[in-house]
């Protein structure tokens, strides 16, 4: 062993000598631990390299989602609608036959359309709400009544979808309409009697049938109701929890059990809470399916533990001397928590409900099960009106096969990204604006 | 630098006399984003000698020591210039392997910090990334050299496979330098090697420092005067990023040129 | 003055009973219910029963039926489209976070980690979205040059998705895993002239393993009682298979589609929906246990 070990100095010694740069790399070239060195390093950027490559795989799904999204749900935004002559025959509106008034400007259009199968893919191109459209018209203005004029009304879906992807791209594929409707389509495009306009009826109907009318002001709503009443009771609730449990629980294995139990309550999948929604609040106690109210119930219960141990953290880094100064002074303990620790934390405490905002607006599987998963035409008056949510109404689309609908799911979700940007951005301004550093 | 200077050096550099210059620093300044935190700095550091840097806290001692080794690389928004030499090289060209660099320059840390792993894994980590042996068992006769070379050898030889966290502070220091030799490195750079140990602790690891000088070059950051006094033979006396003054340590203590040193040395700022 | 500070105590205390009383009943409210599930059904044939068709026990002569509720090919389902999920967020999750933490300039990382952070925000319902439209289509079509015929509602597809909905999640806590590593062990490793990969491999994760373990554990957790994906993307069939290729159910898919749609709660086919929630919760109970635990020695030891 000592022999060995004797040998191994020399060795070190002589190799010494021999290298004078051995920390050079090109000098190195041509001894035998190159081929160790190279590989090394060549270790060394394939690890690197993959760390790399796996943000950008990340980067690339967020940028072809969003891109994704924008580039099928942007269209939605217009409407297209085309312009009829049309003639208000007062015998036809006595009768409430306003469809007729529709079918029979259309025939004075393209007069030389006769079978009737023809003529049943020509009455397809207008929207089967347009009727409904006259008759609200005539009933603001009866003077119109027996005589003729231009009007827009909006298309039907399928109209539209074919219009506006041949507005983008001469030559691309047609979508459900058929060869005959190609043609007058373009006919009314060349006489000018079509056009794009902003799609309001996105932003002020409720779901429907038809995907030209079809709209996200029910569910938008719905949606501010369920938040509303899930912040009125996760809010006060979560505080004066987390305020009890940080500044006056005793430091027992009660406490410790409460603790744990909470924090677990964080990490329950979120279908968990739904079908407590099911068992307790729409069986036991009968409220209203479909409810905002019980919505609004069953997100406070999911973002109740967020709320909790934000508030916790946030009451946590206020430092204990400020408790002292204030203890010291006098102040009892509701005071110094009510006077101090609560009001530097708020900042956190408002960072935590916000997130916790955010949580419950985008979730979905719990409210399916209290059934929100309705079809809303009208927005709810009341919180205990059947209602939907706006991440509800996505998968709603999502699933309905029709052409007309996969821009609107894509809009509903550009809408609903806008509103959890916003929420978080003011999650962002609270923290940087207010929050207090120790 | 003239020409003349740069031939001076190279001849200094072939005869192997045991005064050689091993590494030298030249207009050395280095900057963390916009704060300069070295000033023009030239240090000579002699083969076979062991070099203290003393000096108030922040003065850049440490800033300085990791320089001899690029270890500023890995700090963010750090620049470097001047130069550094080891024999005659400058280490901050761009054909320098930082990787060989620092198989050279070896470093011990102010706080221990032996891997979480056990004590045979710890010193022979170098030995296996460097691929410095062919078998195992010149691995373990390298671990057991190493670990002798810093007295541990006896101490721990019957649990090196217990974790290297498990020793005490001193041990765990001694640890970390056998690690830093275990990779046969010529420059050995110390930076407060001892504030975080107790006084027989400390001695011990000066006793090392003694034998090793015998094969390696030591640069030493220490806080204590006497320690300073004791271990080496070269100081360099740092004040706000700049050398003050740096010579023979029985020169500088005893007659210093400079009012500041005189000062610090007795112990008015500090 | 001391009467109305013991009111806001009551009241806080009562507020924390009430939390406290809350957590109870989400578990007891399930639980009850799979008790009387297990009541007609026994226990063996649920967790061991190889076929899951609980639509035909609605008849009450049928009621409980052999078989009927055998739970195996849910739980399969559940564990295939979790093992895809995993197999994409722990390699992208982990190397994102080793490069954050190890490679990446500060520059990089304050734009980089929020931006990613957006991916974990992304509500769930539009990962179905996605798988749906553009997934699905997408891998159909590659399995179609391949030579493979992948269903329109696979396994693959909504495991994939997930994975990449998981991935932000991972690579968080790894990252805050990673740099809780004290960082004089990683100096003293490139001190010794080790390059950063051997650095990353030989001392910091090891030395990280505990919380990159319970980083994944948290993964597993999310990816089992996920709801939205699957139930968008993974299908209604029961099929006992392990082939990712072909439609697959998971638990919450069963259960959102025992549940949706009905007002009858006492048929042993609703039941049979909080027997999977119950199921469901423990797992995730015990996932959740075990991570913490891992992460509280953890901190302990660099503490």
């Amino acid at each position: 062993m000592i022999k060995l070990f004797e040998r191994r100095t020399r060795i070190t010694v002589q190799r010494i000598k021999k290298k004078k740069s051995p920390f050079i790399y090109k000098s190195y070239s041509k001894k035998p631990k190159h081929t160790w060195l190279k590989k090394r390093k060549a270790a060394e950027r394939r690890f690197r390299n993959a760390g790399l490559i796996s943000i950008l795989i990340a980067f690339l799904f967020l940028v072809s989602l969003v891109c994704n999204i924008v580039s099928s749900g942007y269209s939605a935004f217009t409407g297209t609608q085309i312009k009829l002559p049309i003639t208000f025959q007062t015998e036809l509106v006595e009768k409430g036959a306003y469809r007729k008034i529709v079918q029979n400007a259309l025939l004075d259009l393209f007069q030389d359309v006769e079978t009737r199968k023809e003529k049943r893919s020509l009455f397809m191109l207008i929207s089967r709400n347009a009727p409904y459209e006259l008759k609200s018209l005539i009933k603001q203005k009866p003077d119109l009544i027996g005589t003729k004029i231009d009007l827009w009304l909006p298309a039907a879906s399928a109209t539209s979808i074919f219009y506006k992807q041949r507005l983008l791209e001469e030559s691309k594929r047609i979508g459900k309409i058929n060869g005959d409707q190609a043609k007058w389509v373009t006919t009314l495009a060349q006489s000018q009697r079509t056009r794009l306009k902003f799609n309001m009826p996105f932003f002020k109907n409720g779901d429907s049938r038809e995907a030209e009318q079809a709209g996200i002001l029910a569910s938008t709503i719905g949606s501010f109701f369920t938040i509303l009443v899930c912040v009125l009771l996760a809010f006060p609730l979560g505080v004066a929890t987390a305020i009890y449990l940080e500044e006056f629980a005793p430091r027992n294995w009660v406490t410790s059990i409460i603790e744990i139990n909470i924090n677990n309550l964080a990490a329950v999948p979120s279908i968990i809470f739904g079908l407590l929604g099911l068992s307790i609040y729409l069986n036991f106690f009968g409220m209203p399916r479909s409810s905002s109210l019980v919505g609004g119930l069953v997100l406070a219960l999911l973002i109740l533990p967020v709320i909790v141990i934000s508030t916790r953290n946030a009451l946590h880094s206020v430092p204990q001397s400020i408790r002292d100064a204030a203890a010291a002074l006098g102040a009892t303990p509701t005071q110094v928590v009510f006077h101090h620790t609560l009001i530097y934390a708020l900042p956190g405490v408002m960072t935590g409900v916000i997130l916790g905002i955010a949580r419950a607006f985008g979730e979905t599987a719990p409210l399916l099960m209290i059934g929100m998963v309705a079809f809303i035409a009208d927005a709810p008056q009341t919180i205990t009106d059947p209602a939907t949510t706006l991440p509800i109404q996505v998968f709603l689309w999502t699933n309905n096969p029709e052409l007309g609908f996969v821009e609107k799911t894509a809009a509903a979700i550009m809408v609903l990204l806008g509103f959890m940007i916003l929420i978080n951005l003011c999650a962002v301004y609270v923290r940087k604006r207010f929050e207090i550093k120790w | 630098m003239s020409a003349k200077q740069t031939a001076i050096e190279s001849s200094n550099m072939e005869n192997n006399q045991p005064l050689d210059i091993r590494m030298k620093t030249r207009d050395l300044s280095v900057f963390y984003d916009d704060k300069q935190a070295l000033f023009d700095v030239n240090l000579d550091i002699y083969k076979n000698r062991v070099t203290a840097l003393i000096g108030p806290s922040g003065c850049g001692k440490s800033t300085f020591m990791r320089c001899l080794n690029r270890m500023n690389d890995y700090v963010d928004g750090c620049r470097i210039t001047g130069k550094v030499r080891l024999d005659g090289f400058n280490i901050y060209k761009d054909n320098v392997d930082t990787i060989l660099l620092r198989q050279k320059v070896g470093m011990v840390f102010q706080k221990p910090n032996p891997f979480p792993k056990s004590i045979f894994e710890n010193v022979a980590y170098g030995p296996k990334i460097h691929k410095l042996t062919s078998s195992k068992d010149e691995l373990e006769e390298l671990v057991m050299k190493s670990l002798k070379r810093v007295g541990l050898w006896d101490e721990v030889s019957d649990r090196l496979s217990s974790p290297g966290t498990s020793l005490s502070g001193g041990q765990q220091q001694r640890l970390c330098i056998a690690r830093a030799i275990a990779t046969e490195p010529e420059v050995v750079l110390m930076d407060e090697p001892c504030s975080a140990l107790d006084p027989i602790a400390t001695a011990r690891i000066e006793e090392l420092i003694a034998e090793l000088e015998q094969q390696y070059t030591i640069v030493i950051i220490t806080h204590s005067m006497q320690q300073a006094e004791r271990v080496s033979d070269y100081t360099a006396f740092f004040h706000l990023g700049k050398i003050i003054e740096s010579g023979d340590t029985s020169k500088i203590f005893n007659d210093p040129e400079h009012q500041k040193t005189k000062d610090y040395i007795g112990g008015k700022f500090g | 003055m001391a009467k109305y500070e013991k009111l806001i105590r009551a009241t806080l205390l009562s507020c924390t009973m009430l939390s406290v009383m809350i957590t109870v009943m989400v578990v007891a409210s399930v639980f009850s219910e799979t008790m009387r599930f297990f009541s007609n059904v026994s226990v063996f044939n649920f967790f061991f029963g190889t076929e899951w068709s609980p639509q035909t026990a609605i008849r009450p002569d049928q009621a409980g039926g052999s078989g009927t509720f055998g739970a195996v090919p849910v739980f399969l389902g559940t564990f295939l489209v979790t093992l895809i999920a995993m197999a994409v967020a722990a390699p992208l999750g982990l190397f994102s976070a080793i490069y954050l933490s190890v490679y990446a300039s500060p520059r990089f990382r304050l734009w980089a980690k929020p931006v990613l952070e957006i991916l974990a925000g992304v509500p769930s319902v539009v990962y179905g979205y996605f798988a749906v439209i553009t997934m699905a289509p997408m891998l159909r079509e590659f399995g179609e040059t391949i030579g493979l015929s992948i269903a329109s509602e696979s396994a693959l597809t909504a495991g994939t998705v997930m994975g990449i909905m998981i991935t932000p999640y991972v690579m968080s806590i790894s990252e805050d895993v990673i740099s809780a590593v004290p960082k004089s062990l990683s100096m003293g490793s490139l001190a010794i002239g080790a390059t950063e990969s051997e650095t990353v491999k030989k001392v910091i994760l090891p030395a990280a393993l505990p919380g990159i373990v319970s980083a994944l554990l948290l993964g597993v957790s999310r990816g089992v009682g996920e709801t939205m994906v699957v139930v968008m993307a993974a299908g209604m069939a029961a099929n006992l298979t392990i082939n990712p290729l072909e439609s697959v159910t998971t638990a919450t898919v069963q259960i959102m589609t025992l549940l949706v749609g009905d007002h009858e709660f006492d048929s042993d086919k609703t039941r049979a929906a909080f027997a999977l929630g119950f199921s469901l919760f423990i797992m995730t109970l015990i996932l959740n246990i075990v991570a913490l635990i891992i992460v509280k020695k953890y901190r302990e030891r660099y503490d």
